[in-house]
């Protein structure tokens, strides 16, 4: 620390504090901005940067090679006439009735079995947790494998059992949910992870408590287990539905949005829009709109998680 | 067993679920069924594509379905790495990946520093910036990304694929929260010794830190090494290709799974052993990683 020199006007205290000033604004502010720098060089590149670009390109006409031509909310308008459009909203919603409820409440129902004291229960715990380092194409096969019309082992034990196979992914009804229970089996485990800490959290007294007052396993369920347990579902929610309404690469490679479009979810229109057809104006404005959605559907969810009470 | 008011006695051996009153016997068997079926549906995928790739070509079109592989055979995997080129894939994908989580850590670890520990004008600004990048799913950047890149000419390239996985606010959150568990006085008390800023971070806190940061690399690499979306778009030639991206080229090489189906397989079968043995070997931190996030969402 410097030793102050001594002051002989009141122009010399305004000038000394200036001074020091300017150092400690050196050394404070300075010394955070470049720690953060090597972060937020590409964050405002190829984050923030692109994200925003992302909005103004919805505003014009723009396929690679060319000039993009401004043509405001046009490309808004053609997204709501467009039923291919239409139609991958539509999808992407069948997928999120049916894969969300899954993912939360059977996660949650894995939580608890994988969370009793079984013998066993850690190589069962291994086994759901393990299909999170796949990649998603690699799931794509062997699913695809497993749902193979002829061959398949679904169809093969569905046979066994007296049922009808299956053309899995080649039957206009079916081929969502098959893309559902393949992407459970992938993405469940994050969701039964962040359970099974949850579940672990709730300290075993207020259990003892309510068994001493009599209360069923059902009802210790509902007003022990699943009030501890909300501020998660807060979180797995609402993240369980953004994931579903981006769900793209299982489709990708398991049904290239077939048969007959009935699994061409959004991401696959923007995909298709962008890279197929490049049309950059129109992917983005569907882009925009998803992104528009998700906020929006989020804070739905988490006013209705947290508003309860 | 008796209430604390001694007026109910209740016997803790029955189980009431819905008013069908199961012996203790009767719970437990249904628990250890439940558990079998979801350790096998759980296992099954894994072994059956395994099986099968070990199958001659012959027999893996085979009903009804066989268990054991007979012959068992090497071929399908010899085929793979002949007729695709698996091991420039699986090249590419380590060298981004690694390049990304050395490259990121030290990004992340620079600013969740910053962040956590120092006072500055603006912190509240730059942490709520990069909170918001959660809420903005990927696909509004994938079009600007490909548009700039591509007028860059470096669209095919590491480059693309390393630079997008650098600025990772994941985890970022991660470190900050956990640079934050540290006392403040063993900081202080060095720094009043005469430490630099980036001395307290590289002699304290990170070497204090080895979970934390095996749990952000793991993320980190994982999120790069199965990443598919973005390197589907910005690279199409084998010389950048990374595993996930080439694994699907195969299906469509097989026009819809025409003749080589044990080809196919083995190469997916390639493309997990990484990740299993990653995840064998670091299962806790994994799993440590995820709760956290959850949790201290």
């Amino acid at each position: 620390m410097e030793k102050a020199p001594a002051v002989t006007s009141v122009t010399q205290i305004a000038v000394k504090s200036r001074q020091s000033a300017w150092k400690r604004f050196l050394y404070n502010e300075v010394t955070a901005y470049l720690f953060l720098l090597p972060f937020l060089i590409p964050f405002a590149l190829l984050v923030l940067a692109p994200a925003i670009f992302g909005v103004v390109i919805s505003f014009f006409r723009w396929s690679i090679t060319g000039t993009p031509q401004l043509i405001g909310l046009e490309n808004y308008g053609k997204l709501f006439q467009d039923y291919l459009f239409l139609d991958s909203v539509k999808n992407t919603l069948r997928f999120m009735v049916l894969a969300v409820p899954l993912l939360v409440v059977l996660s949650l129902a894995l939580a608890i079995l994988l969370n009793q004291r079984l013998a066993g229960k850690s190589i069962a715990r291994t086994l759901v947790v393990a299909p999170r380092v796949l990649m998603v194409s690699a799931v794509g096969i062997i699913w695809g494998w497993m749902y193979n019309a002829s061959f398949g082992l679904l169809n093969y034990y569905l046979i066994q059992i007296g049922l009808k196979p299956v053309s899995w992914l080649s039957e206009a009804d079916w081929a969502m949910p098959a893309i559902v229970i393949t992407t459970v089996w992938w993405t469940i485990n994050t969701n039964v992870i962040i359970y099974l800490a949850g579940l672990q959290d709730i300290p075993p007294d207020m259990y003892e408590a309510g068994k001493i007052d009599g209360a069923s396993a059902w009802q210790l369920f509902w007003y022990v287990t699943l009030p501890s347990l909300r501020p998660l579902n807060a979180f797995v929610i609402p993240m369980s539905v953004i994931a579903s309404s981006r769900v793209f690469g299982q489709i990708y490679t398991m049904t290239a949005g077939g048969p007959v479009g009935k699994t061409f979810v959004i991401m696959y229109y923007i995909y298709t829009q962008a890279f197929q057809n490049f049309r950059m104006g129109l992917a983005s404005a569907a882009a925009v709109l998803l992104t528009i959605a998700s906020i929006a559907l989020t804070l739905v969810q988490l006013r209705a998680i947290q508003g309860k009470g | 067993m008796t209430s604390m008011t001694g007026t109910r006695t209740t016997e803790r051996r029955h189980f009431t679920l819905n008013r069908f009153r199961l012996s203790h016997i009767t719970q437990r068997v249904l628990l250890y069924a439940s558990l079998i079926v979801v350790g096998v549906v759980w296992a099954i995928p894994f072994v059956w594509i395994v099986v099968s790739s070990l199958k001659v070509e012959k027999n893996i079109l085979t009903y009804p379905v066989r268990w054991i592989p007979d012959p068992f055979t090497l071929e399908n995997y010899r085929e793979v790495l002949d007729r695709f080129p698996i091991d420039q894939w699986l090249l590419n994908s380590f060298i981004v990946s690694f390049s990304t989580v050395l490259l990121s850590l030290i990004a992340v670890c620079l600013g969740a520093y910053a962040l956590a520990r120092m006072e500055f004008r603006g912190r509240k600004f730059v942490y709520m910036l990069i909170l918001a990048s959660f809420l903005l799913p990927t696909d509004v950047t994938l079009v600007p990304l490909f548009l700039g890149f591509s007028k860059l000419k470096v669209l095919d390239s590491y480059f693309s694929l390393i630079s997008v996985g650098i600025a990772d606010a994941f985890n970022l959150f991660l470190l900050t929260q956990f640079f934050q568990t540290f006392p403040k006085e063993l900081e202080d008390a060095a720094r009043i010794d005469g430490c630099s800023r980036l001395g307290v971070l590289r002699h304290m806190l990170l070497p204090l830190s080895k979970p934390a940061l095996v749990t952000a690399a793991l993320f980190s690499f994982f999120t790069s090494w199965n990443n598919f979306t973005w390197p589907l778009i910005a690279v199409d030639s084998d010389a950048h290709r990374t595993l996930p991206v080439g694994i699907a080229t195969f299906i469509a090489a097989a026009e819809g799974w025409a003749t080589f189906y044990g080809v196919i397989m083995a190469g997916a079968v390639i493309a997990c052993i990484p990740g299993l043995i990653a995840f064998f070997l670091l299962q806790q931190y994994f799993v440590q990683g995820i709760a956290t996030t959850g949790i201290k969402s």
